[in-house]
């Protein structure tokens, strides 16, 4: 009976990659933020979207004489078009957590600020229509190339 | 006791809560001798604020004597982080009442010194100055601010909030969920969990459990 039970249920988990709470969480733990999500599915799946914040990876300091500057660390790629929009709260308390110069002054918070896509069109695919075999057609990422020359 | 010393320049700040009004110290016994209302009119034409290499038109400016203090208001312009502000001010040299009145004093009747290229203190905090995504970084989100920029900070996650608006065809953007990237091989590994939930799984049905809509 219980060899019938290991070759009927169990055969698929040996067969693919099985990644647990335990494995996948602990050895990427320094990837995941310290988001106060205790569930591994949480925190191993980073979404994101509408109206609802994008798990972050990261946040740093690039430390530059003239341009200093934050980096986000975000869960994907950004495409060509796509609107982000970011939002700083600065902490109530905890002063180390505040972004700012090396004078002392540091930045406010913000509600709203619209991120500049810079991202180029990339090719998403191409293919040649059933119905016309002598076009192809490719398709990139963004809303479409309305410039360039044949 | 009768003062016959003139108001001497002290000192000129800007502040970050009215980044558009410089505000100026006179060296005085007291900080209301320079009065609101017998003590003159200042004239924004004899002044003269320069911020870093662009002067600010007088036209553009209003001045007023405040609790001791002359301020000085931009009306089109607001100084940011850094940026370097210098003061001049000169009397009129006009002998009409209207002159008169522009060169401001204290209650004993001392007119104010004229200052020449004073550089004011700049409390104006940093501010972001743009926020973009560049085609060399596709999953970084580099912001930028103004100033010489950020260069302190241990920055925390928590304090940052980002969400997508539009999809990259411009529709309304309905969210997913993404599997992490392994950073040592710098491969995406297909995640499942204990109860073989895979991200795709995850998209359809946890993530509104968990906050995040999708």
């Amino acid at each position: 009976m219980s060899f019938f039970l290991r070759v009927s249920i169990f055969p698929s988990i040996q067969e693919t990659q099985y990644l647990s709470k335990q494995t996948y969480c602990e050895q990427f733990g320094a990837l995941i933020p310290l988001n106060g999500l205790p569930i591994a599915n949480v925190a191993c799946c980073a979404c994101g979207g509408g109206t609802y914040p994008v798990q972050l990876i990261n946040a740093t300091v690039v430390r530059h004489p003239t341009l200093g500057r934050a980096d986000l660390f975000l869960p994907r790629k950004i495409l060509n078009g796509e609107i982000l929009v970011v939002k700083y709260t600065k902490h109530a308390t905890n002063s180390s957590r505040w972004i700012g110069g090396g004078d002392g002054l540091f930045s406010d918070s913000w509600d709203r600020l619209v991120v500049e896509n810079n991202v180029w069109p990339t090719l998403l695919n191409s293919y040649v229509p059933n119905e016309n075999a002598s076009i192809i057609t490719l398709e990139f990422t963004g809303r479409g190339l309305v410039h360039g020359q044949r | 006791m009768l003062d016959h010393t003139s108001p001497i320049y002290e000192i000129a700040n800007v502040y970050d809560e009215t980044p558009s009004t410089i505000t100026i110290d006179f060296e005085e016994l007291s900080v209301t001798k320079i009065c609101n209302d017998t003590c003159g009119a200042p004239n924004s034409k004899d002044f003269t604020v320069k911020v870093d290499d662009t002067i600010i038109p007088f036209y553009e400016i209003v001045a007023s004597i405040n609790s001791g203090r002359i301020n000085l208001q931009l009306l089109n312009y607001r100084i940011t982080y850094q940026q370097k502000v210098y003061l001049s001010y000169m009397p009129s040299s006009d002998m009409t009442s209207d002159g008169i009145e522009r060169r401001f004093r204290d209650i004993y009747g001392n007119e104010a010194k004229y200052f020449s290229n004073k550089l004011i203190l700049n409390h104006v905090f940093p501010a972001p100055r743009i926020a973009l995504v560049s085609d060399l970084k596709h999953s970084v989100l580099q912001i930028y601010f103004t100033g010489s920029g950020a260069n302190v900070g241990d920055l925390h996650v928590d304090d940052w909030t980002v969400w997508y608006e539009k999809d990259q065809r411009g529709l309304n953007f309905p969210g997913y969920c993404t599997d992490l990237k392994n950073n040592v091989s710098n491969t995406t590994t297909v995640w499942t969990d204990d109860a073989g939930e895979t991200c795709e799984t995850f998209q359809k049905s946890k993530c509104v459990s968990c906050g995040l809509q999708i």
